[in-house]
């Protein structure tokens, strides 16, 4: 089959067209008006003429502005604050655990107990003195006890299964971590971070930290510490910082300078003294109580005819 | 570096020597550059849209884009094809608008594109009526613009080219972004269908 344009015997368009070439004479050649090339100048100076801003076009720039400070804000807000539900889910174990938690501080305030190895209190619970304080903190140990087997964070398991535990909870406890997941969101993020941590801790579930044991009992002392003071002093102290934690348990539980005795700020002893230190007693020049009445003149009331009468 | 071909152009075609000096800003140029297409372009587009008012329209479209684009010619090939290349995107242009109102469902004005029915009706009626040779010259332009109607965009515009601008293959494969082969293709096909159209008038022996 042949191609028919290279059957075309034409080198030129209007051999091509053929006899169809001349027909196309009979189209007549446009004159364009006189006024065209005005009017086209006109157009092309118009055109090439700079738009003045239309008066909205100035508030485009700020209006973008605020709608991407707005857009920004809005993910940033969405980033930063967490979901009160989520941090239920997530943290559950944490919030049932959160007052001991919360008393204990963070892994550093205990790891840095455990180093200075302050003394336990002599003295128990306020207003109970010379009761020795018992080792035990019972809400500690269920705490530990329950870290222990207790996942954290997003692979703590599904919402929904999450969900069916919190249902299971009585009401009352449902509230108490309602509370305590406030309180958890109030915290600054190093804060709730320190607070999970700990937990991980106690839970035995940082291989790479510090000795869980050591931690665990540096927990219990300070849990006695507090236990010496007046409970409506107690949320104070709790609040406190490390540092201040740390002065806080300096000024109670370390020996008075220059005493040398033992003796503590809550009035405790440390023990028997030392081989070969001298005799406990009271300063010299001071009476030595024997249990017997006191030697000299007696001090007591004066005898009746000595009793001077009323003013007259 | 100008080269030979350039200088060649701005020798010969005094459009490409205006066209030069609208380039370098003479105002004065441009105007005499519209002057001298301004007729050329509006009986191209004419006979291309069949509509006067849209052929000036579609003319000083061209001249608003020669000028914006001054600052990009070159003359290394002549102005002529440069300017049909132009006139080719903006009717290329107008059929794409067309299109998309067409899609959109907005009428539009009935174009110069005629049913055949039509078409044939009209010539037959002309050649009837009347002896071929007594067809007066405005029924024979009637008849010959429906019939270049009746050709494709493209067709229509091979053969515009070719007759209003003499055109030749290759200037025609450069305006309208085709290869030499398919510019004879097109003119192959549109000389059988303007044959078909026009039969009556070439049977009766024009001149």
């Amino acid at each position: 089959m042949s191609n028919p344009v290279h059957e075309l015997p034409a080198d030129t368009p209007a051999a091509a067209l053929g006899p169809t070439w001349d027909l196309l004479d009979s189209l007549p050649r446009s004159i364009a008006p006189p006024s065209m090339t005005s009017t086209t100048l006109e157009m092309v100076a118009a055109a090439a003429r700079p738009r003045p801003r239309s008066w909205w076009r100035g508030w485009l720039g700020p209006l973008a502005v605020v709608a991407s400070a707005f857009a920004v804000g809005m993910l940033a807000g969405r980033a930063t604050v967490t979901d009160p539900e989520k941090a239920v889910f997530e943290y559950l174990p944490v919030l049932e655990h959160y007052d001991v938690l919360k008393e204990a501080g963070s892994v550093e305030f205990l790891t840095e107990v455990a180093r200075r190895n302050y003394p336990p209190p002599r003295r128990f619970a306020y207003g109970r003195g010379g009761e020795a304080a018992p080792p035990v903190h019972a809400a500690l140990d269920a705490a530990v006890a329950t870290f222990a087997t207790a996942s954290f964070g997003p692979a703590a398991g599904s919402p929904a299964e999450r969900r069916t535990e919190l249902a299971d909870q009585p009401a009352e406890e449902r509230r108490k971590l309602s509370a305590a997941a406030v309180e958890f969101q109030r915290l600054s993020p190093v804060g709730r971070r320190d607070l999970v941590r700990l937990a991980r801790v106690f839970g035995g579930h940082d291989g790479a930290g510090p000795d869980r044991d050591e931690v665990l009992e540096a927990a219990r002392l300070w849990h006695q510490w507090l236990a010496t003071r007046d409970p409506a002093d107690r949320k104070g102290v709790i609040e406190l910082d490390t540092a201040e934690r740390l002065e806080w348990l300096d000024h109670y539980a370390l020996v008075r300078p220059g005493s040398g005795r033992g003796a503590y700020r809550d009035g405790g002893f440390r023990g028997l003294p030392p081989p070969g230190a001298p005799p406990e007693g009271p300063p010299p020049g001071w009476p030595r109580f024997n249990g017997r009445p006191p030697e000299g003149p007696h001090r007591g009331p004066p005898p009746p005819g000595e009793i001077p009468g009323p003013p007259r | 570096m100008v080269t030979e071909s350039a200088m060649t152009n701005t020798l010969v075609d005094p459009s490409t020597a205006l066209m030069l000096r609208v380039r370098d800003g003479d105002a004065a140029a441009f105007e005499e550059l519209v002057a001298l297409w301004q007729d050329r372009l509006v009986t191209l587009f004419r006979h291309h849209t069949g509509d006067h008012s849209s052929a000036e329209d579609l003319a000083q479209e061209v001249f608003l884009r020669v000028y914006r684009a001054r600052a990009t010619y070159r003359p290394t090939a002549k102005f002529t094809t440069w300017i049909h290349t132009i006139a080719n995107n903006v009717s290329s242009d107008l059929r794409q608008r067309a299109y998309r109102r067409k899609e959109r469902g907005v009428p539009q004005n009935v174009s110069a594109s005629t049913s055949a029915l039509g078409l044939e009706h009209l010539a037959v009626a002309a050649s009837g009526l009347r002896p071929a040779r007594q067809a007066d010259r405005s029924e024979l332009c009637d008849v010959v613009q429906e019939a270049i109607a009746s050709l494709s965009d493209n067709q229509r515009m091979a053969v515009l080219l070719a007759k209003f601008e003499q055109c030749s293959y290759e200037e025609i494969a450069a305006a309208m972004g085709l290869t030499v082969p398919a510019v004879k293709s097109l003119l192959f096909r549109a000389r059988d269908q303007l044959r078909a159209k026009l039969e009556p008038y070439e049977r009766e022996g024009t001149r």
